[in-house]
């Protein structure tokens, strides 16, 4: 047989068995693989928050099932609804009969018709045979008679077909309006019904139970394995957002995140207290929710978050643990691990508002973020951007005194004690420490240590220029000086706070509270006559500070320095002094000589200078060497570079880029804990650590440790500011992501930063934020009167500067400029004081117009309030105001008010040149809305009396307009507009105070003590 | 379940007021009572000429027997759904004073605020979490009504034209409460029997300082004393 004899080289009985084998592998390995896939970690999330979903849209149609069963409109409208469709079934009949009617005449009605339009197409034909006859000259006659008789034909048919089309109408006519009746009410029960008929149709896409039976099998069918690529229920979510790039080193692609597909609720509200990953955005007002304005559809979550969009699981996602304790139980639960090749990591909970600052760094604060907004503070406070250039602080001052004068303010001890050790002078000092850190605190580094500061304050006080000073001319009463400053404004700045305290939490209304010194043992620190004249006009010292004039007479200045000369550190001033030592200050001239020098012209160099040359020279490169002519005003460093690497994008370096030195095992290695361990330990990078919990230093000469010093901050404030550095990312935000930058943004932002550096709200509260002097106003309550006025709010309130709510509608800008240059008392019973600042005329405007914007008033010109004196209009005011006895507070001009100081408030011949026509109505109408807890009421005005009575009590004026509130305000307006008299009566109420005081009420005096 | 609402059926039932008793009670002061300050009105001659003698602060007012006036009493954290009185609270400016100096109101009740006095008083009160309000009476407008819509720890009332006047009001979200009068004495009527916590509050002692007791209502009725002492010096 040839196929016995064919030649084959392989036996195909084994074939076949291979065959089959590897068959039955390949389909085992095909039903794994679409197993693997179909089985994804996202899916149990998706099933489980169906069925959150599906209980949470059952209860709330039983709800408004509830709310409508017991509304009443509801069962009225079904009831009716009932009737009508009983009526319309009563009326079956008779719209059956209708219906045949109508059936039965159709025909005719369709013949008429065709008969009226034939007979019409006969009458339009032969119309044209005759005109067209008429045209050629030809015979008429026969035509005109035609045309006649199918004109009276034509009318006969059209009468036939109407009076059938009018017969049909009348018939439909009445069961359309059964039937409109019923739409009616069935319209009117939807809008009832609307909201539960909406989520039933939801339930009926989510819920099995609720879905028709085809739809349960598609239910079912739609996500089977192979067959749910086409529409499942459960799949990937995600957005594209492709004007955001994901940086990929060298390409950007665009973001695509996918956070959704295991976080299903974070866009719909209702899951708030679901367990993760269901929850609702915390903020679902402000981001992620469709009418917030970061929908997610637009901004993404990692464009904030930071982590991989791109993951559907767990780990691939780049979460990443707030802490210790969370790594370890996510490790147990997920088997979590870095995401190792992915740089931008998703931002650990507690440094999630970094996410804020690329595109809103430049407001301050950032409303919402309120870590961001701390660790800004606490950056501008602290003066990083003075070695670490920032772009955002590029213009921002100087943080530090200027020392261009000091030799006037202090002597060489106290500033050795001070460089060597600030906290050990004012133990919440801003001054941070160069000495005595981890990396320079072995015997032998003291010692040099010494020798350095040594030498930088010979250079220092060598340069100092002279200040020409006054002699301070009376001695001083400490007991007034105390009184001054705590109710003249220092303490919306400055504290005087010996002691640590304990229950100190760092906050920006703290760091308000620290703008100036924390004003103790200025004794052991400064003398008289420099304090004097720095009191008398701070800008006399340093043109530049922020301290600003109080404008002080001699004997108050000399009462504040008695006071404050009191306090001494004599613990610090004890601390000894030491010599030049020869030895260590060669080395330290011979350390910055070798770097321009050989050897030989080194020692060549050094054989040649005297010691005070040495210290001097080397004084020099040492404060060139930490830097400190980046927070101070130094001689021959105006132009010097800041010392430190610039921070603008640091949030984005490469973590390959931060040295962890010998820490990797103890230090997560992560980039926020890297800069958390450097600022809290500036050093730690200079350290080993050794098994037995101890450190040593590596081996390094003097410049080459490491320089950055050590600010002592708590652990809520390195958090802020690592949340800070996180958000300095070098991210390409494309305009329509960022917000839109109009005249008012920039107005407003400008403002904001202007009025965060210069602590206006120290002082003031301005939308509820601010007014640190509070307490400082209580305090000296508590002084002139007693415990019960301290603890009266209200009171507190009022003798504290004011709020600046509206500011920008409510005084005239020119005004407002003029008084800014020359302030002039206007709230009487004040003792607390608006400072002069000497800003410039483009700061003031600045000032100004971020007020206006922030009110959302862009006029620089305005109409003049027009009114004539002694009109009706007048007349009504004054009477108003005589009902209303604004003379009990307010000034008249010279005229006092009828009341006690105490309750004194501005002279009312002020108004018509500070405040704004327009906001005095907003005012009068409710002043609790404008200034909540001011003590002006709202005028009454009788709009709603007997118009009889107003006419007896009120006079003729005020009833003529007694209905019109607007122009009753009004009225009072253009009294106060006539109002003449005296403007400055700053002297009226010194006389009076003087003499009578403010009328506190104080308790009898008892024995009960004030300590309860 | 059958519990559940047998205990809920029982609930209505006592909250219906089936058993329902009064509290009374005396609150006392112990110990050497501080003097009261006379208080300074010629700043108003309106104000003076209101009184033959001058007037006293009402901050403290107790009798020779230690009884304590202006003292509020009340249950802490009643849950009450009945109704809310429509009877106004009246708070009268009479003298240039307020009367009454301590008063109690349910949310939603109305306050009758009236100016008996021919002077302009303006009323400012200064709630936390109702709306805070300030407007002027002049002499002629007799009396203005005002709610409070929710309830709220003690706050102060008071006039910023005459600083004098003072006076404290406390919103509740239910009745059971008492301010006690010249004797002492209060009453709560209309209790359900039950157990409950009791505050008394008296303005010198202010809110760190207020008296917490157990109080049992039993078969329609139950005594409640509370004994302020005067704190001891530190």
């Amino acid at each position: 047989m040839v196929s016995d004899q064919q030649e084959r080289y392989y036996n195909i009985f084994k074939l076949n068995k291979w065959f089959a084998i590897s068959s039955i592998l390949f389909t085992a390995f095909w039903i794994l693989t679409f197993a693997d896939d179909y089985n994804r970690p996202w899916k149990k999330y998706q099933i489980e928050f169906r069925k959150m979903e599906i209980e949470k849209v059952r209860n709330e149609i039983s709800t408004k099932q509830e709310a409508l069963e017991g509304n009443e409109d509801y069962q009225l409208l079904l009831a009716q609804l009932d009737l009508k469709q009983d009526e319309f079934n009563k009326q079956q009949d008779r719209v059956d009969g209708i219906n045949e009617e109508l059936e039965s005449i159709r025909g005719a009605v369709y013949s008429s018709n065709q008969n009226y339009q034939f007979s019409k197409a006969d009458f339009d034909a032969v119309k044209y045979q005759l005109e067209d006859a008429r045209f050629k000259k030809q015979n008429t006659e026969k035509l005109e008679k035609q045309l006649k008789q199918l004109d009276i034909k034509t009318k006969k048919a059209f009468l036939i077909s109407e009076s059938y089309q009018l017969q049909v109408d009348s018939l439909e006519s009445i069961t359309r309006d059964l039937n409109a009746s019923i739409k009616k009410t069935n319209d009117e029960l939807f809008v009832l019904t609307k909201d539960r008929d909406l989520l039933e149709r939801q339930l009926s896409k989510l819920d099995p139970e609720a879905m028709s039976l085809s739809n349960k099998v598609a239910n079912i069918v739609r996500d089977l394995p192979v067959i749910d690529f086409i529409d499942p229920y459960y799949e990937v979510k995600q957005v594209v957002v492709n004007d955001l790039k994901e940086d990929l080193i060298y390409m950007g692609m665009p973001k695509v995140d996918r956070c959704m597909t295991c976080h299903v609720g974070i866009d719909k509200a209702g899951y708030e207290d679901a367990p993760q990953p269901y929850t609702t955005h915390p903020r679902l007002d402000e981001f992620a929710g469709g009418s917030s304005p970061h929908p997610m559809s637009e901004y993404g979550c990692t464009s904030c978050h930071g982590g991989r969009g791109r993951g559907t699981d767990f780990i691939s996602s780049g979460h990443m643990p707030r802490d210790e304790k969370q790594k370890k139980e996510w490790k147990k639960k997920y088997n979590w691990d870095y995401l190792h090749y992915w740089e931008n990591k998703m931002l650990p909970v507690q440094y999630t508002e970094a996410g804020c600052f690329k595109c809103h760094g430049d407001n301050m604060p950032v409303k919402g973020a309120p870590v961001l907004s701390l660790g800004m503070s606490t950056f501008e406070k602290a003066g990083c951007y003075s070695c670490h250039q920032m772009d955002r602080w590029a213009d921002a001052p100087k943080p530090g005194p200027s020392l261009y004068k000091m030799a006037s303010k202090t002597d060489r001890n106290w500033t050795y004690r001070w460089i060597m050790e600030p906290r050990a002078f004012r133990h919440n000092t801003w001054m941070p420490h160069f000495f005595k850190k981890g990396n320079n605190s072995s015997p032998e580094d003291i010692l040099r240590s010494e020798q350095e500061s040594l030498a930088m304050i010979e250079y220092l006080y060598e340069k100092s220029e002279d200040y020409e000073q006054v002699d301070k001319p009376y001695s001083g009463d400490p007991e007034n000086g105390e009184l001054l400053v705590s109710s003249y404004g220092c303490m919306g700045c400055h504290q005087i706070q010996p002691e640590q305290d304990p229950e100190y939490v760092p906050s920006m209304q703290n760091i308000r509270l620290e703008q100036g010194p924390n004003l103790i043992g200025l004794g052991s620190k400064t003398n008289e006559k420099w304090l004097f004249n720095w009191l008398k006009n701070p800008y006399s010292y340093h043109p530049g500070t922020k301290m600003p004039n109080m404008r002080l007479s001699d004997e108050e200045a000399s009462d504040i320095v008695a006071y404050l000369i009191q306090g001494k550190t004599t613990e610090f001033d004890e601390i000894p002094v030491p010599g030049v030592d020869q030895e260590i200050l060669n080395e330290i001239t011979s350390d910055f000589l070798s770097q321009l020098n050989s050897t030989s012209q080194v020692a060549q160099k050094l054989e040649s200078m005297s010691v005070e040359e040495k210290l001097s020279y080397s004084g020099k490169n040492l404060i060139g060497h930490y830097g400190c002519y980046s927070c101070h005003n130094i001689q021959g460093f105006e132009d010097a570079k800041p010392i430190g690497i610039a921070l603008n994008h640091e949030g984005s370096k490469l973590i390959s880029k931060l040295d962890f030195g010998f820490w990797h095992d103890e230090i997560p290695h992560t980039k926020w804990d890297w800069f958390y361990n450097k600022i809290n330990e500036p050093e730690k990078f200079d350290l080993i650590p050794n098994e037995d919990g101890s450190v040593s230093v590596k081996e390094l000469k003097p410049l080459e440790k490491s320089r950055m010093p050590w600010y002592g901050l708590e652990d809520k404030e390195i958090t802020s500011l690592v949340t800070l550095i996180m958000g300095l990312v070098k991210d390409e935000i494309p305009p329509t992501k960022l917000p839109e930058k109009t005249p008012q943004y920039l107005a407003v932002t400008k403002g904001e930063q202007f009025i965060h550096t210069n602590n206006c709200l120290g002082c003031h509260k301005l939308d509820d934020e601010g007014g640190a002097i509070w307490p400082a106003t209580a305090d000296w309550l508590r002084e002139v009167a007693d415990n019960t006025n301290a603890e009266d709010m209200s009171l507190v309130q009022s003798f504290s500067p004011p709020l600046l709510n509206t500011q920008g509608r409510k005084t005239q800008p020119q005004w407002l400029l003029n008084w800014f240059k020359n302030v002039s008392m206007i709230r009487p019973h004040l003792q607390v004081r608006m400072p002069s600042f000497d800003y410039t005329d483009e700061e003031w405007n600045d000032l100004i117009s971020y007020f206006q914007q922030k009110d959302n008033l862009d006029l620089i010109y305005e109409d003049p309030h027009n009114f004539t004196l002694n009109s009706s209009s007048f007349k009504a005011g004054e009477r108003i105001a005589e009902m209303g006895a604004c003379i009990n507070c307010h000034f008249y001009g010279a005229e006092k008010p009828k009341q006690d100081a105490l309750t004194w408030a501005p002279n009312l011949v002020l108004t018509k040149e500070r405040l704004r026509p327009e906001w005095l109505v907003e005012w009068f109408i409710n002043p609790q809305d404008v200034m909540p807890g001011t003590k002006m009421p709202a005028p009454y005005i009788p709009t709603e009396e007997p118009q009889n009575s107003i006419r007896e009590v009120w006079g003729s004026d005020v009833a003529k307009i007694s209905r019109d509130s607007t122009k009753l305000y009004k009225s009072l307006i253009d009294w106060m507009w006539g109002m003449e008299g005296r403007k400055d009566v700053s002297s009226i109420v010194k006389r009076h105070l003087n003499s009578q005081g403010y009328g506190f009420i104080i308790e009898e005096e008892d024995d009960w003590g004030d300590e309860w | 379940m059958n519990k559940l609402l047998s205990s809920i059926t029982l609930s209505f039932i006592v909250t219906g007021g089936l058993i329902a008793g009064e509290i009374t009670g005396v609150v006392k002061y112990i110990g050497k009572p501080p003097k009261a300050k006379r208080l300074r009105m010629d700043a108003d001659p309106v104000c003076a000429a209101s009184h033959q003698e001058a007037a006293k602060a009402e901050t403290f007012i107790v009798d020779a027997k230690g009884n304590l006036a202006n003292v509020i009493v009340y249950l802490k954290g009643v849950k009450y759904s009945g109704n809310t009185p429509t009877q106004p609270v009246e708070l009268d400016q009479a003298g240039c004073v307020y009367s009454p100096h301590v008063m109690g109101v349910m949310a939603g009740q109305p306050v009758k605020i009236l100016n008996s006095d021919a002077t302009m008083h303006n009323i400012h009160g200064l709630p936390k979490i109702n709306r805070e309000f300030n407007f002027g009476m002049p002499k002629t407008l007799k009396e203005k009504t005002i709610t409070f819509d929710k309830s709220e720890d003690v706050f102060v009332v008071k006039c910023d034209v005459h600083p004098w006047m003072k006076s404290f009001t406390q919103v509740f979200d239910h009745p059971y409460f008492a301010v006690t009068g010249t004797d002492g004495k209060f009453s709560i009527p209309n209790v359900p029997d039950g157990t409950y916590e009791a505050i008394a509050w008296q303005e010198r002692f202010g809110s760190k300082r207020t008296l917490s007791q157990q109080v049992t209502v039993k078969g329609g009725s139950a005594t409640l004393n509370f004994n302020f002492e005067r704190p001891k010096k530190k």
